[in-house]
C-alpha cells in the first residue's frame, strides 16, 4: 500500500474484500470450545443409542447361572474374581479385541481407600486384569471427581498405583470430547452431554462403591453413571427420574458393587472412620438394577426406598424385585 | 549491492564474536530455559521444592520484605546472599548472564537490532531513586512496589498471562484442526499429552488481571525502543541495587592504551554505555556481556582481577540531590496513601489462600504480615489446580494490588491440595501439611435464601451439601414441609450452614447451580463474631 498517494476506489474495494474474507475466517478461531454436536462415532457393537431397544422379557440370557452373585471374604481380589465367575465369567462380557471402560466411583481427591469414599483399588485392578486375560485390547479407567483434579483422584484413591501395573490406562477428560446424545426413552431428559470414549467403548463396566447419599438415599451403580456426563449438578433437580433416564443410554454391561467397606453416614464425601462399616462383600451382576437392589440390603433398606431403583424397574431397565432374582451367596 | 555489503560485515563480525560472548549467550539461554522449566513444573502434583528458585536468588525482594515485615527471612537470604557475593566479586553478572528478563530483552534487541534513539533519556537514572522509594516504602511496612522487581515480573507474566495464552492458542489451533481434518482422536490425544506434561490446561486458565499484567510487561519490553535494555540500565530497582554493590568489583575490564587504535567498536557494541568515549570504565554499569572484549580488533580490552588504583575510573555515584528528592517523594507518598480510602478498602469477600499469615480478630482480619511478606510473584496463582486463586485488582485496596485472593466462583480451594504454601518463596503463605490445611479456616459460607433453589423454586437441590468435603459436614439438610405459592404441599430438603465446621473452601459456591452469583457465598472469616 502506498500511503503517499490517495487511495483509489479499486484499491479500497480490494482491501474491503480482504478484510471481509478475514472476518469470515476468524470465527474458526473462536475461543469458545465447541462441543461436537453430533458425534461421528456413536454406534458401537453393543450400544444402540439411536434405536429404542425392546424391553427385555428375560432379563438374563442363561437360566442356569445366577443373576446376582454376592461373595463375602477377606481377600478382595479373590472375592471379586469369584463373584464375576459366578455369573458366567469375564468372557461372557468381554470379547477379544474389545475396548473396555472401567468406571469406579472416585467422587473426590484427597481421600484414601479406608474412608470408603472411593472404590477399592484392589477390586478395580482385579477387574482390569481379568479384562486383559479375556483378550481386551485396551482397558481404560475413567471418572471425573467433583473435588480436585482427575489425576489427583486416581492417585489418592490408590487406583493409579495398582491398576497401572496391570496395564490400565487413565482417561484425562477433555472438554471437547463431550458429545450431545439424545434420550429417546427418557421421561425427563431429552438430551445430555456424555463423554465420547464411553459411547465408543465396547464394554462399560460399572464398579460403584456402596455409600450413603443425602438426596438419593444411596449411591450405587445406577447413580455412578453420573460420572461420565456433564452438568452434573442439574441432575439433582429431579434426581431419581434423571438417573433412571441416564441409564437408558449409558448401559452397564457388568456391574460390580464394591461393598468391601461402606459409608453409612455423611455421604458421599465422608471423611470420618466412624461412619465406615466393613461388610467385606462384592456384588456382581449383568444388570445394574438387580445389583443395586441387592446392595440396598446392606444398609438395612429395601429397593423400594431408593427412588431410582424403583423407577429403573418401572422403565424396564432390569429386575429389582428380590423374589424374581436368582441369587447365589458365597462365603469364602 | 547493499545486501552484499551487509553480508560481508556480518562475516567479519561473526569471526570476532567467538569465544566468551557465545558462552555468555549459552549461559543466558540455559538460565532462561531453566526458568521456563521450573515455571511449568509449578503444578500441584509435581515436585515442588525448587520451583521458586529464581525469586529466592533475588536480594532486592529479600531486603524489602525483611525491612517491611521486620523479620529476618533466613531461607530467603541464604540464596540471595549468593547473588550478593557474586556481585561483589564479579560485578553485575546476574544482570548480564542470569536474569531471565535481561536475556529476553537481549533477545528482542537481537531480533530488532535496536540502537540508542534518545540519548538524552539515558542521562536520567531512575533506578536509584526507585530503589530509595522502595526502601522508604518498606520502612512504612509496604512492599507494594515489589511488583516491578524483574524476577517477580517475569514469574507473574509468564505464569499467568503467557501460560493461559498457550492453552488458549492450543485450543484455537486444535479446534481448527478438528474442523479441517478427520483425525479427531489423534488431535485429542495430542492435547491430552500436552495436558499431562503440564504445558496447557483444559479449559484454559484465566486471571482477572491478565491483560494488565501483560501491559506492564509490554511497557518494560517497549523501553527497548529508547535504547537497548533501557529498563535494565535506567529503571530496574534490582539492577540499581546490584550497581551499588558492584561499585568496585574484583574482576574488572581494563584497556591497553598502547594497543588501542581508537576504532570505537567497543563504544558501539556496549549496550550499557559502560565504556564511554573517553574510554573510561564505569564498572557499576558493566554487566559483563563481553561484547567489547570479543569485538575489539586490537585485543586491547581485557578482563582481569585488578585493584582500583590501576585503572582510570569514574565513580558511580548517584547525586545527593537525586537521593534526597526520591526520599522525600517516598515519605510523601507513604504518608499520604493511608488517607486515601482506595488504599485501605476492606472487602467482605477477601479470602486469602490457606496458611496466609493473617490474624482473625473480632474487629476484622489483620493482614499486615501477609501483605508485607507477599512479593506479588504469582507463583501461588500458577500452582492453584482449580484456578481459584486470582491476583487482586482493586477489590482489596490499591496497596494490595496483585496479591492473591480466592474467587470461589472461578475455583474452590481443593481439599486435597496444599501447594500454594509449598511454592511461596517468601513465607507469606505458611507451609502447611495437608491435615493442617484441611482444618484451616479461610472463610465462612452464608446461604442467600432469596436465591437458593429449595427456598424459591420449591425443588430439591442438595449440591452444596453433597460436595462439602469436611468430615462433619458444614452444611446440613433440614426436612421441611411447606406449602408452595400454588397451594401444593411439599416436603423438601433445605440446606443450612453450620458455621462451626465450615472452613470456607468455597466448593459449595463453586458448584452451586444458580447462575452468575451463587446462592451460597463465602465471606471473610471475620464476619462471624
Amino acid at each position: 500500500m502506498n500511503l503517499n498517494s490517495p487511495l483509489k476506489r479499486r484499491d479500497f474495494l480490494h482491501y474491503l474484500f480482504k478484510i471481509i474474507l478475514l472476518a469470515l475466517v476468524a470465527p474458526v478461531f473462536s475461543c469458545e470450545n465447541k462441543v461436537r454436536e453430533e458425534p461421528t462415532v456413536i454406534k458401537s457393537k453393543k450400544q444402540n443409542t439411536s434405536e429404542t431397544p425392546p424391553p427385555p422379557k428375560k432379563p438374563f440370557p442363561s437360566q442356569k447361572l445366577p443373576d446376582v452373585a454376592i461373595v463375602k471374604g477377606k481377600d478382595f481380589s479373590v472375592i471379586t474374581k469369584k463373584a464375576i465367575d459366578e455369573i458366567g465369567g469375564i468372557k461372557a462380557f468381554v470379547k477379544k479385541g474389545d475396548k473396555v471402560i472401567v468406571k469406579p466411583n472416585l467422587c473426590m481427591a484427597g481421600r484414601s481407600p479406608e474412608y470408603a469414599v472411593t472404590t477399592h483399588p484392589l477390586v478395580v485392578a482385579t477387574v482390569v486384569k481379568l479384562c486383559y486375560q479375556a483378550g481386551a485390547s485396551k482397558v481404560f479407567v475413567f471418572d471425573v471427581p467433583f473435588n480436585g483434579t482427575p489425576i489427583g483422584a486416581y492417585k489418592d484413591s490408590g487406583i493409579y498405583k495398582i491398576a497401572r501395573k496391570v496395564g490400565a490406562e487413565f482417561i484425562i477428560p477433555l472438554k471437547r470430547r463431550y458429545a450431545r446424545v439424545s434420550f429417546p426413552q427418557g421421561r425427563d431428559i431429552k438430551a445430555w452431554l456424555i463423554y465420547q470414549d464411553v459411547l465408543e467403548a465396547d464394554v462399560f463396566i460399572n464398579i460403584p462403591i456402596a455409600k450413603h447419599h443425602s438426596l438419593a438415599g444411596l449411591t450405587l451403580g445406577m447413580k455412578n453413571v453420573m460420572g461420565v456426563i456433564k452438568n452434573r449438578s442439574q441432575i439433582h433437580w429431579n434426581i431419581h427420574q434423571r438417573i433412571a433416564d441416564l441409564n437408558t443410554v449409558i448401559k452397564s454391561h457388568l456391574t460390580i458393587v464394591d461393598a468391601t467397606r461402606i459409608l453409612v453416614r455423611h455421604g458421599p464425601t465422608g471423611g470420618s472412620l466412624k461412619d465406615v462399616r466393613h461388610p467385606k462383600t462384592v456384588i456382581a451382576s449383568a444388570n445394574v438394577v438387580a445389583a443395586d437392589s441387592i446392595a440396598t440390603t446392606l444398609f438395612k433398606k429395601t429397593w423400594k426406598d431408593i427412588g431410582y431403583i424403583r423407577l429403573g424397574q418401572e422403565m424396564g431397565l432390569g429386575v429389582a424385585d428380590l423374589k424374581k432374582l436368582k441369587i447365589s451367596r458365597i462365603n469364602l | 549491492m547493499r545486501l552484499k555489503k551487509k553480508k560481508e560485515k556480518t562475516k567479519i563480525d561473526l569471526a570476532m564474536e567467538e569465544g566468551w560472548r557465545n558462552r555468555r549467550i549459552l549461559v543466558q539461554s540455559f538460565f532462561f530455559l531453566l526458568f521456563l522449566i521450573l515455571l511449568f513444573q509449578t503444578t500441584s502434583d509435581a515436585p515442588l521444592k525448587l520451583v521458586n528458585l529464581f525469586i529466592r536468588f533475588d536480594p532486592l525482594a529479600a531486603l524489602i520484605i525483611s525491612i517491611s515485615s521486620r523479620s529476618f527471612l533466613f531461607k530467603f537470604w541464604f540464596w540471595s546472599l549468593i547473588t550478593v557475593a557474586l556481585t561483589l566479586l564479579l560485578g553485575r553478572v546476574f544482570c548480564g548472564w542470569v536474569c531471565p528478563l535481561g536475556s529476553l530483552l537481549d533477545f528482542f534487541n537481537y531480533l530488532s537490532n535496536q540502537k540508542i534513539r534518545f540519548k538524552s533519556a539515558l542521562k536520567y537514572n531512575f533506578g536509584t531513586p526507585f530503589l530509595v522509594l522502595l526502601l522508604t516504602f518498606a520502612f512504612f511496612s509496604n512492599s507494594t512496589f515489589l511488583f516491578l522487581d524483574p524476577l517477580v515480573l517475569m514469574e507473574r507474566t509468564f505464569g499467568s498471562t503467557f501460560y493461559s495464552a498457550l492453552s488458549v492458542f492450543s485450543q484455537w489451533f486444535s479446534n481448527l484442526l478438528v474442523l479441517i481434518s478427520p483425525l479427531h482422536n489423534l488431535i485429542d490425544r495430542a492435547q491430552i499429552f500436552l495436558i499431562n506434561q503440564g504445558l496447557i490446561t483444559d479449559p484454559p486458565r484465566f486471571s482477572q488481571a491478565s491483560s494488565l499484567i501483560f501491559l506492564i510487561f509490554l511497557g518494560v519490553v517497549a523501553m527497548n525502543f529508547i535504547a537497548p535494555r533501557y529498563w535494565c540500565r535506567n529503571i530496574c530497582p534490582l539492577g540499581a541495587l546490584l550497581a551499588l554493590l558492584s561499585k568496585t568489583p574484583l574482576l574488572r575490564k581494563s584497556l591497553n592504551l598502547k594497543l588501542c587504535n581508537d576504532c570505537g567498536k567497543c563504544l558501539k557494541n556496549c549496550r550499557f554505555s559502560s565504556v564511554n568515549n573517553k574510554r573510561v570504565n564505569a564498572d557499576a554499569d558493566c554487566v559483563l556481556c563481553l561484547n567489547c572484549y570479543a569485538r575489539c580488533p586490537q585485543k586491547a580490552v581485557n578482563y582481569n582481577i585488578a585493584l582500583p588504583q590501576n585503572l582510570r575510573q569514574t565513580n558511580y555515584d548517584p547525586s545527593r540531590r537525586e537521593f534526597l528528592t526520591s526520599l522525600a517523594l517516598g515519605v510523601g507518598i507513604a504518608l499520604i496513601s493511608p488517607t486515601d480510602y482506595l488504599f485501605l478498602k476492606k472487602n467482605p469477600f477477601t479470602i486469602r489462600p490457606p496458611g496466609s499469615r493473617i490474624k482473625i480478630t473480632s474487629s476484622g482480619v489483620e493482614e499486615s504480615e501477609f501483605l508485607t511478606k507477599c512479593s506479588r510473584c504469582g507463583l501461588c496463582l500458577k500452582v492453584c489446580p482449580t484456578n481459584g486463586l486470582q491476583p487482586a485488582l482493586l477489590e482489596t485496596g490499591l496497596a494490595n494490588f496483585l496479591t492473591p485472593v480466592l474467587k470461589p466462583r472461578i475455583g474452590y480451594c481443593d481439599y486435597s491440595c496444599n501447594a500454594c504454601g509449598k511454592v511461596c518463596p517468601t513465607g507469606a503463605i505458611e507451609k502447611l501439611s495437608l491435615k493442617e490445611k484441611q482444618k484451616r479456616v479461610i472463610g465462612l459460607a452464608y446461604i442467600d435464601e432469596k436465591r437458593c433453589i429449595p427456598y424459591t423454586e420449591y425443588k430439591n437441590c442438595t449440591v452444596c451439601e453433597e460436595v462439602c468435603p469436611v468430615s462433619k459436614k458444614a452444611i446440613i439438610l433440614k426436612k421441611v414441609k411447606t406449602i408452595t405459592p400454588f397451594g401444593e404441599k411439599v416436603s423438601l430438603l433445605r440446606p443450612k450452614v453450620l458455621r462451626k465446621h465450615c472452613t470456607g473452601c468455597g466448593i459449595c459456591e463453586n458448584k452451586c447451580p444458580v447462575p452468575y452469583v451463587a446462592a451460597i457465598r463465602i465471606y471473610s472469616p471475620a464476619l462471624s463474631p
